[in-house]
């Protein structure tokens, strides 16, 4: 049988009521509180007996304090009066534990209670929550302005949905946690004054687990819809990267904490290791993602020089080829194909070119859209349009090909062939530099849309 | 305009103060209080330790004595002159009960 065990607890800081009341749970079932953390607590097994915790708040202590701070001892040795001993701290909250039946509590008075809760929540809760939001704003922002540029780009986009998706969850988070705190300090002070009542804390347990369970699903899914296997390692990497520096951050943490290092110390070891490794480990991916190939990942790839700068030919197979549609005898071409997936749309981009200084060979480009839902599709070919098409202002021209809506954005225009196609729930973008015909437009539509 | 801290004190304010007439201990305090009263007030040792603090720090009570963890205080001038202020306010609101319910009997 276990001995201890670790299980991840949601209690928002200043949430002393459902603390006690969940170790005073936990003490019921034979289980011990051993060593709180920010998100993993520690447990340690023994007999079920009815124990007493109380949650008190120094604000004064810091998450940095390898021991026991004098305040702390001080208190810790008021508290022995009465038969509380503590056993464990995270940061400003200090937890103690009373074998008796009936002890006196630790506080017993509300106002009191509740000055020494804000001291310590304007510490630490409320500032890196206040940060958090902001940071979490300002990613957001600068995501939706992204967004707005090339919104085609994000909505066929697992990880940019991910990102957005991920920001606001943050700032839901924070706001709920600090309206939450600051409306139960109201109502609490209210309560005070009133009667000299204290009001049991409220936690965000619910929504906080909530919110990691649709983190989780959120990662799993940006995971499942990764079409690339590059795009997987990447994700895989980014999300290792992060768990490295976690890792270290906490490990710098942990061994100033047991070596006895001074709180400034451990602080700046701990801000200084965060900051360098961010910085060295996101370059050092940065770096790698620069030199990953494409070979790696199972893909065909030839390279050349022209003018002292190297080329990537690349192999892959197409939907559709110039030589389906018109003669060629040139034989160098790079065919280039990449899915792009989101929970919305699906955007296969295929381009047949050839190699830069050749003469004799045509360019052949498109983006082929699959929506999930049909009312995007309309929108997703107005914005092809809208975005692809002349910017002097000449106007697209519609007509049908078998069934299919063809708008040719450069009517007329030498070189330049430019459609949009839509039919059911896809739409495509097709580019060529030369003018399609009739014949080769029905067979393009053949090929990219009705097949 | 913010409340002066201590204009009013609760009752186990009060009662801290009351020990702390004399010379004492602040960890003493919490079993005073219980007796004085009979059992009615119960301070908790938090409570004690944040309101010594906060005493100390609005210049009511001076420490006297250090023997380790355990610290004796006593009320200053001015400690002493909140108690009375307190006092003389909890006796202006006993002589306003009296006389109402006597005017009423009339």
């Amino acid at each position: 049988m276990r001995e201890t065990k670790r299980r991840m607890e949601f209690f928002s800081m200043y949430d002393c009521t459902g603390i006690a009341a969940h170790l005073e749970k936990m003490a019921l079932k034979g289980w011990a509180l051993e060593k709180p953390g920010t998100f993993l607590w520690r447990y340690r097994r023994m007999e079920p007996k009815k124990l007493r915790y109380a949650v008190v708040y120094l604000p004064g202590s810091s998450e940095f304090d390898a021991a026991p701070t004098e305040e702390n001892q001080d208190l810790q040795a008021f508290c022995a009066e009465a038969g509380w001993v503590q056993v464990g701290s995270v940061a400003q909250m200090h937890i103690f534990c009373n074998e008796s039946e009936d002890p006196v509590p630790i506080e017993t008075d509300a106002m009191v209670q509740i000055g020494s809760i804000h001291a310590a929540m304007k510490r630490n809760f409320i500032p890196s929550q206040i940060v958090l939001l902001l940071l979490a704003a300002v990613n957001l922002g600068m995501r939706l302005w992204e967004f707005s540029v090339n919104p085609l780009k994000y909505l066929s986009s697992a990880s940019g949905q991910v990102t957005i998706s991920c920001w606001l969850m943050v700032i839901a988070l924070t706001v709920t946690e600090l309206f939450c705190y600051f409306r139960w300090r109201r109502r609490a002070l209210a309560a005070a004054r009133e009667d000299g009542t204290f009001l049991p804390t409220r936690s965000t347990r619910i929504f906080q687990r909530l919110y990691f369970i649709l983190l989780g699903l959120l990662v799993l899914s940006w995971f499942a819809l990764a079409a690339e296997p590059r795009e997987k390692f990447l994700i895989a990497a980014m999300l290792a990267v992060l768990a490295l520096i976690f890792a270290g951050v906490f490990g710098v943490k942990h061994l100033c904490k047991k070596l006895g290092a001074g709180r400034n110390v451990t602080r700046i070891l701990v801000f200084g290791t965060a900051v360098v490794m961010s910085f060295a480990v996101i370059g050092a991916a940065v770096f790698g993602v620069l030199r990953l190939s494409d070979e790696w990942f199972g893909r065909e790839v030839e390279t050349y020089d022209y003018q002292g700068i190297t080329f990537e030919v690349y192999h892959d197979e197409l939907p559709l080829y110039v030589e389906d549609l018109t003669d060629t005898s040139y034989d160098r071409y790079s065919t280039y194909m990449v899915t792009q997936r989101s929970l919305l749309l699906t955007n296969r981009s295929g381009l047949q070119r050839p190699r830069v200084g050749d003469t004799g060979g045509a360019m052949l480009g498109y983006n082929i859209y699959d929506v999930r839902f049909g009312f995007l599709r309309n929108w997703v070919r107005q914005e092809l349009i809208d975005t692809y098409a002349d910017v002097s202002g000449r106007r697209p021209t519609d007509f049908p090909v078998k069934g299919v809506l063809v708008s040719d954005l450069y009517p007329g225009e030498e070189g330049m062939g430019m459609y949009v196609l839509t039919w059911k729930n896809r739409v495509v973008l097709l580019s060529a530099d030369w003018n399609l015909t009739d014949e080769q437009l029905a067979t393009a539509v053949d090929t990219l849309m009705l097949q | 305009m913010p409340r002066e801290k201590f204009s009013a004190l609760t009752e186990q304010m009060f009662c801290i103060l009351l020990c702390l007439r004399r010379e004492c201990c602040g960890m003493d305090i919490m079993d005073m209080v219980s007796k004085m009263t009979d059992g009615r007030v119960r301070v908790g040792p938090g409570t004690v330790y944040n309101l010594l603090e906060q005493f100390q720090d609005a210049g009511m009570i001076r420490q006297t004595r250090s023997e380790g963890r355990r610290r004796s205080y006593i009320l200053t001038e001015f400690g002493t002159e909140k108690l009375e202020t307190e006092y003389r306010r909890l006796q202006t609101q006993v002589e306003l009960y009296r006389r109402m319910t006597k005017e009423e009997a009339l």
